[in-house]
């Protein structure tokens, strides 16, 4: 009898201790969001692509190609971010250079993304800039995501553009 | 028995385990799928956003309101000289209102039509309507008193005061009030004191027709962090301004109706002009085609002085001469390199007219 109320105090222990360890494993799991959500990270991908191209001036990335635009006065002020050129160009009519503007980022990005960029109530709302993209449609997607920038620029002294819609949206 | 009392005393500190790490969970209420705290450091990132919109708004609406009073306004021409202008601070109401909401009703003053979506008003309303639409955000805003003033030559300064709140329908709420300046540059736009001045008839109203097409330019910029006050002593010494003549008006009081240096609020610190190349006043009938031959310039306040004394007989401009010691008059203009950017020293006479090959007339 006393050796079976011993066995019972080591079997509660015993439970103790596995509950512990279970409990701790789960928040190591969720402390390291590896868990996380799809719906999560595509919203974080969105949105920290928006913001690097919301923050990036022309002059500090490092693009021969951008440079080169700087130079010969493509880009005027090389001050503007990525994101405010390459409205400035969608302004102008120029999609070729909008697209390479914004393509020119895509080395950072996940194979999962693509940027839309457009205007409300605008026919060319949906210019889609990354035309070549792996993930050619989202009629398959589990997920999709997207942030976008609500954008008044200055073209120039004269002239200002906006509001704008640019958007850049993930799909998983 | 000691076996529940373990089991509940395991259930408690597993329970205070997990109270101690409940802060690191994310957290899964949201409207998108997402976490509190990625959420709110999107909308973080949206307000900061949202300044940026602001300022450009504000410059963009403002832009519309000069463009409106100087250009597109029919009643802002007076027909008579005499008529009694706006006073400066009457003017910095006008385009105050007129950027607001697109409209203003100061009396006599012609009233603002600009496309009230255009207003600043217009445009924070446009922007709530797509934060509503494709961020899930709703914005409310409060725009304050604006204050319109002068700011550097070229430059005005515009102020106000704006409440906004962001709110994310679930959980987060962010209450914003803030004092915004944004710097609106006039560059491109008519010069106010054309449209002032300008009347029909006589050569007296061709040269102002033909005037009023300029439009304000800078010419040889400097920017003022270089303008120390050694700078200007030595374009002065170089003779590129005059000493005994007072500042230029700034843009406000040009449209104001202020054009001579004897009304000028000293404290002014951003006098602009605007060079008119005689070329066009030659072409014009009535004048005799030798002004273009110096290859010079006539100011904004050279030409209106002129004008507003009834001209004189011959119908050509003519002012003071400056030349120390002298009784004549001069075809006193400045030439093409004429700088304007120096704060507080934008003068406009030519101090020795030798120097540039002209004569004085008795």
């Amino acid at each position: 009898m006393r050796g079976g109320r011993r066995g019972s105090f080591f079997f509660v222990i015993d439970a103790f201790i596995g509950a512990a360890i279970l409990i701790f494993a789960l928040i190591l799991f969720y402390s390291l969001f590896l868990n996380t959500s799809p719906a999560e990270q595509a919203f974080v991908y969105a949105n920290d692509h928006l913001a690097f191209l919301t923050t990036t001036q022309c002059r500090d990335f490092q693009s021969p190609w951008i440079h080169r635009m700087i130079k010969n006065g493509t880009i005027a002020n090389p001050e503007l971010t990525l994101a405010e050129q390459a409205l400035i160009f969608r302004h102008q009519g120029n999609f070729e250079d909008a697209f390479r503007l914004l393509n020119a980022s895509t080395s950072i990005l996940p194979p999962t993304l693509t940027v839309r960029i457009g205007t409300r109530d605008d026919p060319l709302g949906d210019v889609q800039l990354y035309p070549d993209h792996p993930l050619a449609g989202t009629s398959d997607a589990d997920v999709r995501q997207a942030a976008n920038y609500i954008a008044f620029i200055m073209v120039d002294e004269s002239n200002y553009y906006g509001p704008v819609i640019l958007e850049t949206e993930v799909w998983l | 028995m000691k076996g529940i009392i373990y089991s509940l005393l395991s259930i408690i500190i597993a329970g205070f385990i997990l109270l101690l790490f409940w802060s690191t969970l994310p957290q899964p209420v949201t409207i998108t799928g997402v976490s509190t705290t990625t959420r709110v450091s999107f909308l973080d990132n949206e307000v900061r956003r949202w300044e940026n919109y602001v300022d450009k708004a504000a410059q963009a609406a403002t832009r519309e309101a000069l463009n409106y009073l100087t250009l597109d306004n029919p009643n802002f021409v007076q027909p008579d000289p005499s008529y009694t202008l706006w006073t400066v601070p009457e003017v910095q109401d006008a385009i105050s209102e007129c950027l607001q909401t697109g409209t203003q009703s100061l009396s006599p003053a012609p009233a603002c039509y600009v496309d009230p979506s255009r207003s600043l008003s217009g445009r924070l309303d446009a922007y709530k309507r797509l934060a509503r639409s494709h961020l899930n955000i709703d914005v409310d805003w409060t725009l304050g008193n604006v204050t319109v003033e002068d700011f550097q030559p070229f430059q005005l300064r515009v102020s106000f005061e704006l409440n906004a709140t962001f709110n994310d329908t679930l959980f987060a709420f962010w209450n914003l009030t803030r004092t915004y300046t944004s710097i609106v540059s006039v560059n491109g736009l008519p010069d106010p004191l054309f449209k002032r001045f300008r009347v029909g008839g006589g050569p007296n109203g061709q040269l102002l027709d033909a005037a009023d097409t300029l439009r304000i330019i800078r010419r040889f910029p400097v920017p003022r962090s270089v303008m120390s006050e050694e700078n200007i002593s030595a374009m002065i010494n170089g003779s590129y301004y005059a000493d005994d003549k007072g500042f230029a008006p700034t843009y406000l009081q040009r449209l104001a109706g202020i054009y001579d240096e004897g009304a000028l609020d000293p404290d002014a610190k951003a006098g602009i002009e605007t060079l008119t190349n005689l070329t066009i006043w030659d072409n014009l009938p009535g004048n005799a085609p030798h002004y273009a031959a110096y290859n010079l310039s006539f100011t904004g306040h050279q030409m209106l002085s002129w004008y507003k004394t009834g001209g004189y007989p011959g119908g050509h401009p003519r002012f003071p001469c400056a030349i120390k010691d002298g009784t004549y008059a001069v075809y006193n203009i400045v030439p093409h390199n004429f700088r304007l950017d120096a704060p507080r020293l934008a003068r406009y006479n030519v101090d020795n007219a030798s120097h540039y090959n002209l004569s004085c007339e008795e």
